[in-house]
């Protein structure tokens, strides 16, 4: 005989807790007190229940093993498949759970191999890395030494740049310098430049100061001769106003005579001169300014227009432009020349040309209407022509600018 | 093994080896989770619903036998039955104050299908709408007022 708890439908077994009820319903003693709390009823006949209607059952039941009946086999087998069934669904889970290791794992897998070519391109990487830092440190050393020899420069530019200062400065400014100054080794090197730099100045100086008086003891030289030279003119003149005034006939015998005695004392006049040009020219004494002066008078002569604007002056106007154009001719000359070689020949001329004004002069004084005295010197100036130089042909359209120089006018006052 | 784990085990079986005629378990999601079985259930031939086919949810606490199972219609075809709301709530006095641990999936399932079996109207209850709006999802948690004791 098999007895049910119908509260927890197991087998009630005669070692357990078997309670009946008074309606004679069977339960366990633990499955009834748990119901009992919730409701004092049975569980199958709802018959109220109290604890004092609970009564515990002591039955007695044959220990005979050898026979097994089939209810209690079947509720084995039940308990036996149910565990089976348990294990089966444990077993698939843990399946399930091989399975997703077995993917975690091959992930992993991959993740690693793809880790480990990370690894090699990583540290293929830190080595060329490292190439690139060795690189780097050496180009950095080098840039070290650029930056020391860089300030080492740039020292050496400021210490050149102070002492040009101190060289060229004014006498304040490099007293406020060398009051900011605290290094002595720059004082140093400035107070030797210094002190070079006058050493210098004082050669140049007395260099100078010996120059100046060559040239000194030269012009003093010069301006005796110059007197010479002078009284010697003047001595000349007399004479010449003597000769025209007392014999007009022999004139002609004389100027051939008197011509080469002229010419001459002029080329003595001429010749002596001449190594002393250079030296003035090449001087800065205040003589010299006709070479400055002559800067814009060039610039005028270059002009193209200067004839037509000849013609739209007034008269003053004109005498001064054309004083000036003498001047610039006579410097041109000079340009070639020399200042005193120029300034012979035209007089020579003149004075020839002078001769026969003289003579028509004499001839006339009112003597204008002889017109048959004219050609004479025309004649004889062309004839003199051809022996002038081309220097001379140049310079005679201009003729009538001769005519005004002036020693022509001291002659016509004369 | 619980005791609740055991006797539902126990009932299982039982279930799957004899079951009551026009009612199945679906046996592989019990067991898979002993606590929530699914019912399907056939309308039984020469009623209102023969040839219909319900379905039954059946959730339990650890606490079963003891506690009862929450019971309920789910699935599509809800029955139309005066003690059946619309949300698939059961209105049976056995699933909640009337329940007594010597009750079982066996007879809690004999019970739905007797009294869907002895329906003679096919209509819902008069406070239907109502209820549907305001009711817990548990049906455990309703205060049911069994009016009808006939069926």
């Amino acid at each position: 005989m098999h007895l049910l708890c119908t509260i927890c439908s197991d087998l009630l077994n005669q070692t357990e807790n078997i309670i009946v009820i008074k309606c004679g319903h069977l339960f366990h003693y633990h499955c009834i007190k748990q119901w009992i709390s919730r409701s004092k009823s049975c569980p199958q006949c709802r018959i109220n229940v109290t604890e004092r209607c609970i009564f515990r059952l002591y039955p007695t039941i044959s220990n005979d093993v050898t026979v097994e009946d089939v209810t209690t086999l079947q509720s084995r087998l039940d308990d036996l498949q149910l565990q089976l069934r348990q294990e089966k669904t444990k077993c698939k889970e843990k399946d399930n759970q091989i399975k997703e290791f077995i993917l975690n794992m091959k992930k992993i897998e991959d993740s690693l191999q793809s880790s480990e070519k990370k690894l090699v391109e990583k540290t293929s990487a830190v080595i060329a890395l490292k190439d690139q830092l060795k690189y780097v440190q050496i180009q950095n050393k080098e840039v070290h030494k650029l930056k020391s020899e860089n300030e080492a420069l740039n020292k050496y530019v400021k210490t050149s740049t102070e002492l040009n200062k101190v060289l060229n400065a004014c006498y304040d400014e490099v007293e406020k310098m060398i009051q900011d100054y605290d290094d002595i080794r720059t004082l140093a090197t400035f107070a030797t430049a210094l002190k070079r730099a006058l050493c210098d100045s004082e050669k140049k100086k007395n260099h100078y100061r010996d120059q100046g008086h060559l040239l000194k003891q030269k012009l003093a030289s010069e301006k005796a001769r110059v007197e010479t030279l002078q009284s010697n003119l003047d001595h000349m003149m007399s004479l010449n106003v003597t000769l025209t005034s007392h014999d007009v006939p022999k004139l002609s015998k004389f100027e051939s005579r008197a011509e080469p005695e002229i010419a001459d004392s002029f080329k003595r006049e001429v010749v002596a001169p001449v190594p002393l040009v250079n030296s003035i020219e090449k001087s800065d004494s205040p003589y010299l300014s006709l070479k400055q002066s002559s800067l814009p008078l060039t610039a005028l002569q270059r002009r193209p227009n200067q004839q037509l604007l000849d013609k739209n002056l007034k008269p003053s106007e004109f005498a001064l432009f054309n004083s000036i154009k003498t001047t610039c001719q006579n410097f041109k000359e000079q340009e070639k020349e020399s200042i005193f070689h120029k300034k012979e020949k035209p007089d020579v001329n003149l004075l020839k040309e002078n001769v026969t004004d003289m003579n028509t002069s004499y001839d006339g004084l009112g003597g204008h209407s002889k017109l048959d005295i004219f050609p004479k010197p025309s004649t004889s100036n062309m004839t003199r022509i051809p022996k002038l130089s081309a220097k001379h042909k140049l310079k005679r359209p201009n003729s009538q600018d001769i005519s005004e120089l002036p020693i022509n006018k001291y002659f016509k006052k004369i | 093994m619980s005791p609740s784990e055991r006797r539902l085990q126990k009932e299982l079986m039982s279930l799957m080896k004899e079951p009551p005629p026009g009612v199945t378990v679906d046996g592989d999601q019990a067991s898979q989770n002993l606590t929530l079985w699914t019912i399907h259930m056939e309308g039984v031939p020469g009623t209102l619903y023969e040839g219909e086919k319900f379905e039954l949810q059946f959730k339990f606490t650890n606490k079963y036998p003891f506690d009862s199972p929450e019971v309920t219609f789910i699935g599509n075809n809800i029955p139309v039955h005066p003690h059946v709301y619309s949300n698939g709530h059961i209105c049976l006095s056995i699933l909640t104050d009337d329940w007594s641990p010597a009750l079982s999936v066996q007879s809690v399932c004999l019970s739905i299908v007797s009294m869907l079996s002895s329906c003679k109207e096919k209509k819902r209850p008069p406070d239907n709408s109502f209820y549907v709006k305001t009711c817990n999802k548990n049906p455990k948690k309703t205060k049911w007022w069994y009016h009808d004791d006939s069926v």
